[in-house]
Order: C-alpha cells, then structure tokens, then sequence
C-alpha cells in the first residue's frame, strides 16, 4: 500500500468512525446535536475527499472543543485512538513532508495499543488464571446484558479466554514479519474488537481501531515488504 | 494549560486496558423513595442485537460515559461530572416534582459474593 493510498484509506474509515459515533449524538438533547452537527459536516467532507485539509483541522478545532466540553474524552480509548488517526492525518495533510512520520507515528502506536494492554495483562497473576476475566464477567459495569454475567462461572473458558487475549495482544507485533501475517492477525484482532462490542458494548473501539489500520499496512510494507 | 492536559494522553496514550480489575461504580438515582439503577443493562440481548450496536449505540456509549464520570468523582469531584450526571437523572426522572439526589457505588468481589460501598451521595437538587 503507497503512502498516499494509506492516508485515504485512513481518512475515509475515520470519517465512517466520526459519522457513527457524530450520529449517535444527534438524536440526543439539542445542545449535543448543536455540539455534533459541524463534526458530521467535517467528517462528511472527509469521506467524500472535498476539501480534505480545511476538513481535517476543522475536525481537530472540533475535537478540542469536545474535550473541553466532556472534560477530557467521551469514549476513553476510542476517542483516544481516533483522535491520534485524526492528529495524524491532519500533520500529513498540512506537512507533506511529515506524513511518513505522522502516519509511522500512528502504526507504532496501534502496535503498541495490543502490545502494552498484552504485557500489563500477563504480568497481572488475576489474568493469567482467568479470576480478572471472570470479575468483568460477575460483577464489573461492563457486560450489556445481565445473563452474560453467567459467563463468571466458568472459569475454565474464561482461563483459556484470557490466555488467547493476552497471546494475541502480546505476539501482535510478531505480525508484521509478513504482509501475509499482518493480514491475518488484523482480521484477528477486528474479529476481537467485534466480540468486545457485543460483550462490553465498545463499539466504538471497532470503528477507530479500523482506522488506524491502514497506517500500520503502509508501514509494514514500506519497512518489510 | 487545561487542554494541553487533555491532549497529551492522546498524543502520547498509556494503552493499559484492563491493567487490573477492580471496584467497578454503578449509578443509583433517588426521587425521595428508594434508589434506582441509572441505565440498567437489559436482562438479555440477542446477537442480532448486539451486532446491530455495532453501528447504534447511543444509549450504551452514554452509559458508559456516565462510569467514565463516575469514577472522575471518585478520583477527584468536579462539578462538571456531577453537573452530567444530575442531567441525566433529570432526564430519566421526568416531572417528578420530588428534589432528587444520585449517588455513586462501588461493587466488588468479595470472596465470591458481590460486596459494594457508597463512595458518593450526592446533595438534592431540583428535578
């Protein structure tokens, strides 16, 4: 993947991820849709690549606001990821000359977004036997339904669960040896991203992780292919 | 000052989710009678469901946003998590012409039987 064809790639998927998370809100109480409708404007201009820099700072002005507004981000790490892809693509667009840092700078984060949570996890004996995993399970605010709470008394899935995380967060930068095995471990890791949405509700998680995506291909080849 | 504090774990994330487990809040809400849970998961959700909050999930993503506001005053009370979360009990509560008042819990295992503690109540305020 060129250079280029990696920061479209990004920009359209981040632009889905705005719309989806902007839309949610525009059926909220007036003042968030008024709060809203400039990002669903911004993130629509993005998507169809009219005026893509006026778009792109329009969207990072926005998004200091929503931090002021929310006193920090709305959605944790979602938003967090979402707004380093958009802190990215806005330096590419603006500096030419620093795309290849700015998108590279997104890549090794989005590694290290698996990399950390796989390290912290495995050095955390509760994970490592399954009793954190059965926790979130029994009594955290996390699952989206009450009968998945079940879940916590079966601890044998949740050990053999919670090693299949951290492995894959651990080992995801192994991955990118090959296109082949980045491929893979991406359809790998969306797949978990989608469980975690059903589960936890985090579905806004999918929507920015996929945007980070396409920096970590481009890097991938531009380092190893 | 403030806003380069919001932006700099963004440019520079920590990506330790799930470090460990703990105390986990929940929201209850009071018109003078009982307290009630504010956004209450449903009892059961199908896959379809659940797949379809791929792409619509408003009310879950508020939810959440209230835990993230929850555990602000737990760390340290500001008035813009108390002030979000009186809207919401508002919201929820309607005309109730009752003051109303949320408080903040906090629920953990305890040898294998959920414990919890009041780590917040707030004071009344007008529906």
């Amino acid at each position: 993947m060129t250079l280029d064809a990696a920061l479209r790639a990004s920009e359209v998927l981040l632009a889905l991820a705005f719309l989806q998370s902007s839309a949610e809100h525009m059926f909220g109480p007036l003042r968030q849709k008024a709060l809203m409708a400039p990002r669903c404007v911004g993130a629509g201009l993005l998507l169809v690549g009219v005026v893509p820099h006026l778009a792109l700072l329009a969207l990072v002005l926005h998004a200091l606001v929503m931090l002021h507004r929310f006193d920090g981000p709305y959605n944790g790490g979602s938003d967090r990821m979402g707004l380093l892809v958009l802190f990215g693509l806005t330096l590419a667009a603006w500096v030419p000359a620093a795309a290849p840092f700015a998108l590279g700078y997104v890549a090794v984060q989005l590694v290290l977004s698996y990399f950390i949570s796989g390290k912290v996890k495995l050095q955390n004996p509760d994970w490592r036997s399954g009793t954190a995993l059965r926790d979130v399970f029994a009594f955290s605010a996390y699952p989206v339904a009450e009968n998945l709470r079940a879940l916590a008394r079966h601890p044998q899935l949740l050990r053999a669960a919670s090693w299949a995380v951290i492995a894959l967060e651990v080992f995801f930068p192994l991955a990118l040896i090959h296109q082949g095995t980045l491929f893979a471990a991406l359809i790998v890791t969306m797949l978990f991203h989608i469980a975690n949405a059903c589960l936890f509700g985090l579905n806004r998680f999918v929507w920015a992780w996929a945007a980070a995506y396409p920096s970590l291909i481009w890097l991938q080849g531009a380092a190893f292919g | 000052m403030r806003l380069l504090l919001l932006v700099l774990p963004i440019l520079l994330p920590a990506w330790r989710f799930f470090k460990t487990v703990e105390a986990s809040p929940r929201i209850e809400w009071s018109a003078g009678q009982g307290w009630q849970p504010l956004f209450p998961p449903p009892v059961r959700l199908g896959l379809g469901h659940m797949l379809a909050r791929l792409f619509w999930n408003p009310q879950r993503n508020d939810a959440l946003f209230m835990v993230s506001c929850a555990e602000r005053i737990d760390d340290t009370p500001t008035d813009h998590s108390v002030a979000e979360i009186r809207a919401r009990v508002r919201r929820v509560a309607g005309c109730t012409g009752a003051p109303l008042r949320f408080r903040v819990i906090f629920v953990w295992d305890q040898n294998g039987a959920p414990a919890h503690e009041v780590a917040y109540l707030s004071d009344p305020f007008p529906p």
